[in-house]
């Protein structure tokens, strides 16, 4: 704002000078348009605080005839009060001076149910400062998957929310509960912060180096899930929303570990039910075993006619392990092709591709599974 | 007479108009090989959604990670020097940054720092967890404040391309390199890790090239696809380019970049391995009594278990020399976990015990953002000789 202000003067000064040249550089001064917010009010000692734009709040005190050469950071300010030290930080803001009243706008939209101070350092003087909005429902979680037997060397949970969250450090707010010893596991998840654009999915990973045989962190400290344990994993209530509402409760699943999965999964091993020519009854494909979740949901099987994705939509069941493909228009008696893709995962990282565990060393590279599948719809 | 008032006063509110509305053309940043850094340049708010890692472009070019959006921006900051480098230590950082932004320190994270080599300028990125709000915000020589306009920006914005529009990437790092700019990260749902490049100019609305990495985790004694990069830089030997990169537990390995084509995985070289428990944060190059070393910080999780000295946060620096070694992969040289230095040309730094961020100055000296008992110091610090 006082790069604008400035760079408007400088505009401005060549053409001032020439109409004060021509018009015999008369004593009448040009006159100022320029209306403050806070003119209107009276301004005085205490700062004058104009709540129109409650984030962003104009700040106003009258300079006094001795500040009228004191920088603006010396006569007015706006911080936090620490209520231990009574040291006041500072927000940063934007100055102006009109009519000998100087002004402060926050540089950031000032949040909601937060204390501020505007001082007068002038005087002394000072105004407290806080606005609030109307807090919102809770909002509410979904975790994927969402109970049952997980293999031992699962990997990762799905976090859905129904609005966008505080993003910073998530794993801080989840916990993993041994049920069956009756303890918390000590720092299961990695420390990465995957969120989606929309910052309302998290996608939470158990630390792979834990996970994967062999590898160090697995070695010395071991696998974070032991076969035949009962697990809590828990969401604390504190985590708040964008909007500054927490979830107000623990939200939690309960899972039990299985033996672990080195398995690809194998196409060919897939069961499907074939609809009947002339409807729109689903394709359901079932796996045999929980694939992930999101990348289903990213269409990781296609069904293709002639070429051409069939137009469908695609409904994934609770537990991963179906898929339903309900076709726009009816089904042709002919033969369709579903295209996988290679990197459609099961719960342990094992892709269609390759498995988890692989060392490219001793491994056959071609490991990648069938990635089409062929069926027949009779007349 | 009147009328030649008014024909004047026209004038000079035409010519007022004109200077007012016409913007002074900005000086196209240039590479040293006179190579436009920026093209289709846009003004006004450059909405950065998830502000990230960062560095500097020539030119006083800040490239900046966009998590949110899956997109480097590059930010025609007009901080071109001369070099002002920080005078005095600056103290509680955290809680100045914090403050500025209208909240207590526990209400921010700080991501990165970046320092403008042409300016000793320090950029810190920084979003406010209540509303995640972002804000780039610079410290001068007399470590006074002031946050980057991002609403009034000359910036373009390129899209690191991510296939499905429902896929993100964590963008780890982004830095320029010889003719590109680079980045790392990797996608959501399957962790793989990518390389990312953007061709120069830098073009509004474009978009770049993904390619996937593998690498030779010398602790783990396998290939990884998955890792992603924590850290890296661009390095050129012998004429070809590559990408020196850093992951967690902890191998340093090299990707040539010359002759990246698509579809087709780019194989790492492990060359150094600094020990498991360790996550790399930042890394850089300086030049010494004519001997090129590799300075990189990490964060140890083991810390609480094992610890390696006074602090989490530790680094060392490690000779170039290492990157053109014979040794790799199985072979690659380890750090003596048990001691200061050794092998020879692999030492720890004391310099950089507590150090949460680091970034280069000069050959000479690094700039440090430093955990002091809780509170954030941002100090100039000598690299060793």
């Amino acid at each position: 704002m006082t790069n604008l202000l400035t760079q408007t003067i400088i505009s401005a000064l060549p053409a001032w000078m020439i109409v004060l040249f021509v018009s015999g550089c008369t004593d009448t001064p040009p006159h100022t348009e320029t209306v403050s917010a806070s003119e209107s009010q009276t301004i005085t000692s205490v700062p004058v605080i104009d709540e129109t734009e409650p984030a962003t709040p104009v700040i106003s005190i009258r300079l006094s005839v001795d500040s009228i050469n004191q920088i603006d950071e010396d006569c007015l300010v706006l911080g936090i009060r620490d209520p231990d030290s009574d040291e006041l930080s500072l927000v940063h803001g934007i100055y102006e001076r009109v009519a000998g009243n100087l002004t402060f706008t926050p540089t950031f939209p000032l949040l909601p149910n937060q204390e501020y101070e505007a001082v007068n350092l002038q005087t002394g003087e000072s105004n407290a400062y806080q606005w609030s909005i109307n807090a919102g429902p809770p909002p509410t979680v979904t975790i994927t998957p969402s109970s049952g037997n997980l293999p031992a060397n699962h990997l990762k949970f799905y976090l859905a929310f129904s609005e966008p969250m505080q993003q910073d450090s998530p794993w801080e707010h989840c916990r993993l509960r041994d049920i069956t010893i009756g303890e918390f596991v000590p720092r299961p998840f990695r420390h990465t912060e995957l969120w989606n654009r929309s910052s309302d999915r998290l996608t939470l990973w158990f630390h792979p180096g834990r996970q994967k045989t062999g590898v160090n962190l697995n070695v010395e400290i071991g696998p974070i899930l032991e076969p035949g344990h009962l697990y809590e994993l828990i969401l604390d209530g504190d985590w708040t929303s964008l909007a500054g509402t927490p979830l107000g409760k623990h939200s939690s699943i309960q899972f039990r570990a299985g033996p672990p999965d080195h398995d690809q999964p194998n196409p060919e091993t897939w069961t499907l039910t074939k609809p009947s020519a002339g409807t729109v009854s689903p394709l359901i494909i079932e796996f045999g075993e929980a694939l992930d979740h999101a990348l289903l949901m990213n269409r990781a099987l296609e069904v293709i006619d002639n070429g051409n994705p069939v137009e469908s939509r695609q409904e994934i069941s609770t537990d991963g392990k179906s898929i339903n493909i309900i076709p726009t228009k009816a089904w042709a008696a002919k033969s369709y092709t579903i295209k996988i893709n290679p990197k459609l995962e099961d719960l342990a990282g094992n892709s269609v591709e390759r498995p988890f565990e692989v060392d490219l060393r001793n491994s056959n590279l071609n490991q990648s599974k069938a990635t089409s599948i062929t069926f027949t719809i009779k007349p | 007479m009147k009328r030649f008032y008014f024909l004047v006063a026209g004038i000079a509110a035409l010519l007022t108009g004109t200077i007012y509305f016409t913007q002074v053309p900005a000086v196209n940043a240039l590479t040293k090989d006179s190579v436009a850094i920026m093209a289709n340049v846009q003004e006004g708010d450059a909405e950065i959604t998830r502000v990230g890692r960062m560095s500097f472009a020539p030119g006083g070019v800040l490239l900046v990670a966009d998590i949110g959006s899956a997109s480097v921006v590059a930010i025609e900051t007009g901080d071109n020097g001369p070099v002002k480098k920080l005078k005095e230590r600056v103290n509680d950082v955290d809680k100045k940054i914090a403050a500025a932004l209208g909240t207590d320190k526990e209400g921010i994270q700080i991501i990165d720092m970046a320092v403008n080599p042409a300016s000793g300028k320090i950029y810190v990125s920084t979003q406010r967890k209540a509303d995640g709000l972002n804000a780039i915000i610079t410290f001068d020589e007399n470590g006074t404040l002031t946050p980057l306009n991002l609403k009034k920006a000359r910036y373009v914005r390129v899209s690191l391309p991510v296939g499905d529009e429902k896929k993100i990437s964590n963008i780890t790092g982004v830095e320029f390199s010889n003719g590109r700019v680079l980045a790392a990260g990797q996608s959501n749902e399957e962790f793989s890790s990518k390389i990312y490049s953007l061709p120069l100019p830098l073009t509004h609305g474009k978009s770049g090239e993904v390619y996937s990495t593998e690498t030779y985790h010398v602790a783990h004694g396998r290939w990884e696809t998955r890792a992603p990069i924590q850290s890296f830089i661009p390095y050129q030997e012998e004429g070809e380019d590559y990408i020196v990169g850093s992951f967690a537990c902890t191998p340093i390995a090299k990707f040539k970049i010359s002759d990246i084509k698509k579809d087709v995985p780019i194989k790492g070289t492990s060359v150094v391995e600094l020990g498991s428990g360790n996550r790399p944060m930042d890394m850089f190059t300086y030049e010494k009594n004519g001997k090129q070393w590799l300075i990189t910080n990490t964060d140890r999780f083991h810390h609480q278990r094992r610890p390696l000295g006074p602090s989490q946060y530790w680094g060392v620096r490690v000779d170039m020399a290492y990157l053109q070694a014979d040794k790799i992969n199985e072979e690659a040289a380890r750090r003596v976990v048990t001691e200061k230095s050794g092998p020879n040309g692999i030492e720890v730094v004391d310099a950089l015990f507590f150090a949460k961020h680091v970034a280069k100055l000069n050959n000479d000296e690094m700039v440090i953002l430093r955990d002091n008992k809780g509170a954030l110091d941002l100090e100039i610090s000598k690299l060793p000789e």
